[in-house]
């Protein structure tokens, strides 16, 4: 660990002294450190909240509902799908406030083609996020 | 890049069990606690700085990557530490130093002092220095740092650490010769 630039008798004679007048420090410090330290003791070792098993399991399901999504419902429209929306009908007779508040459910999803480009290109940006997060620790449990 | 020993302490502590860092504590107390005496000149502040320095140490252990030795990284912290603590007192806080010094005086020290007389020529000499060279002279000559690990420490280049170490061992070789002190001297 000798360095090129300095190394002669002057040096030996500076740590020498340097040395030789190094103080013991109190016993109470190494107390005093670990009285803090244990205060402080929420260390614990790194676990992730979902395991390594349930990020295969919860991948395999993704992968297989999107290849089941792109395979069956190829060229579709969202409003050609069957989206069901809890029945408040049975409120209808109470009042016309009631009424009024399911009629805001009273409405049509906008006809936007799925293609099975769309749905390649939301499955990329997905992942690509998905990625990212991975990558940044989004998902850790030190978040 | 740093022994075994201090691998399996620090994979001890980052498992759980903080007892395993009084070991640690054990090992560098005494490095860092003069590093911060010789650096800050006042017993109260050192001993307040080497206890925030091994706290910091331990909250920020999972942070260590093993790149250099566990005591650069740890000297990096107390440097730090004691840089923001000399930011905040400025001078003023040297009561190590005895008042009255006499650099003129040509009476040999050494020839009627024992250690107590050592550690307060060190400490006059050290006076003369400002507080960023004492860090540096203290690293290297009492840590026993190479100027490598010095730059990790100080985050200077090492042109300059090798500069201002030039400067500051000829500068403190004029006071401790002023001081009396003339073996080696040229």
């Amino acid at each position: 660990m000798k360095d090129k630039h300095q190394s002669g008798p002057e040096d030996e004679f500076l740590k020498g002294i340097f040395k030789q007048s190094a103080t013991e420090p109190s016993s109470a410090l190494k107390a005093q450190i670990m009285m803090q330290v244990q205060s402080t003791s929420t260390m614990t070792a790194y676990k992730p909240v979902i395991g390594k098993k349930a990020w295969i399991i919860l991948a395999s399901c993704f992968v297989s509902a999107m290849c089941y999504f792109l395979y069956k419902v190829n060229e579709t429209t969202f409003s050609e799908m069957e989206i069901s929306l809890p029945d408040f009908t049975f409120l209808t007779e109470w009042s016309f406030t009631s009424q009024r508040f399911i009629s805001l459910f009273d409405f049509a999803l906008p006809s936007i083609p799925l293609s099975m480009a769309t749905a390649t290109a939301v499955l990329v940006v997905f992942g690509v996020y998905f990625m990212i997060g991975f990558k940044t620790n989004l998902f850790s449990a030190s978040k | 890049m740093h022994n075994r020993e201090d691998t399996d302490l620090i994979n001890d502590i980052l498992g759980g069990d903080s007892r395993a860092f009084a070991d640690l504590v054990d090992k560098y107390q005494r490095r860092v606690y003069n590093f911060v005496v010789y650096t800050l000149r006042n017993q109260e502040d050192a001993d307040e700085v080497a206890q925030d320095t091994f706290v910091k140490a331990y909250k920020g252990l999972s942070t260590f990557r093993g790149d250099s030795k566990f005591s650069t990284w740890l000297l990096r912290i107390a440097y730090n530490t004691c840089m923001t603590r000399l930011r905040k007192v400025k001078p003023g806080m040297v009561d190590l130093v005895a008042s009255g010094i006499d650099l003129d005086g040509g009476n040999n020290i050494l020839e009627q002092s024992d250690l107590e007389d050592m550690r307060s020529v060190l400490a006059r000499a050290m006076a003369q220095l400002n507080q960023g060279d004492q860090a540096l002279v203290t690293l290297y000559y009492y840590n026993e740092q190479s100027i490598k690990e010095i730059c990790e420490i100080t985050s200077e280049s090492e042109s300059k650490i090798k500069v201002d170490l030039h400067r500051c061992r000829k500068k403190l070789l004029k006071i401790l010769n002023q001081m009396g002190i003339k073996e080696w001297v040229s």
